[in-house]
């Protein structure tokens, strides 16, 4: 079993009750904070890196575009379908 | 039955959409590629969004969830969602162990998740390994995008999408 990193941040407030409103507001606020930190990171240094299902995918993504010209779904990705 | 279904299909995300506002930040993509799960899935603010396109392609860094588009998108099959009945069985064709394995991932949207609601448990045992990829370059025809693995590209890439 690999030893899996688990962060959880969290601010303990502890003897006195805040008004759920308020709560609530420093959740979300905690949250926030996150999100704004995370914005800027980058776990995967400078290159994309695949795993082995990825490249299972992308290269079936090549085939068929080298089967059927304009195939390729281009990547595998979420595309709008809507056409010109 | 109809109605049902479609009451149903309107709550469904799309867990590999692209970073837009609104949209919930699932996971981050580590190192060798996989998805860290992020729970509760935070919304992404134009705060992130600004600060997310500083630096490589935030769908390359991150996961993201929204609103799945159905016949909006051309992963749609007609009844389902193409990409996550792709993965699994690129997972099977790769025989990955791993995509079986539990406990599954703390995902922060599994009750909305459309692959999930296709495929249960089989979907989030692939979900990690994938992110949103597009060619960098498709006029190559694809193949030698993929050989090139590092890839520059701004954020604007994904709002040229509504035309094919």
């Amino acid at each position: 079993m690999p030893n899996i990193s688990n962060h959880e941040f969290k601010v303990v407030i502890d003897g006195f009750d805040l008004p759920d409103e308020l709560a609530s507001r420093i959740n979300k606020a905690v949250q926030r904070a996150v999100l704004e930190e995370l914005a800027s990171a980058d776990l995967g240094g400078k290159d994309v890196v695949f795993t082995p299902v990825m490249g299972q995918m992308l290269s079936e993504d090549v085939a068929k575009a080298m089967r059927e010209p304009g195939g390729s779904t281009g990547g595998i990705w979420i595309r709008d379908a809507v056409s010109s | 039955m109809t109605s049902y279904r479609r009451i149903d299909s309107q709550r469904l995300l799309c867990p590999s959409a692209h970073c837009e506002d609104g949209a919930l930040l699932v996971g981050v993509i580590g190192a060798e590629g996989k998805i860290a799960y992020i729970n509760p899935a935070l919304p992404v603010d134009k705060s992130f969004r600004e600060r997310a396109c500083t630096g490589r392609t935030p769908e390359h860094r991150f996961r993201f969830a929204a609103t799945c588009q159905e016949s909006g998108c051309m992963h749609w099959t007609g009844r389902r969602c193409g990409v996550i009945d792709q993965a699994i069985e690129a997972a099977e064709a790769t025989k990955n162990r791993e995509c079986v394995s539990k406990p599954l991932p703390k995902c922060g949207i599994r009750m909305q998740c459309r692959w999930f609601a296709q495929r249960g448990s089989d979907a989030c045992g692939t979900c990690p390994f994938l992110f949103n990829y597009v060619w960098p370059d498709t006029s190559s025809g694809g193949q030698s995008s993929f050989q090139k693995r590092e890839v520059q590209q701004p954020c604007q890439i994904y709002q040229i999408t509504n035309s094919r």
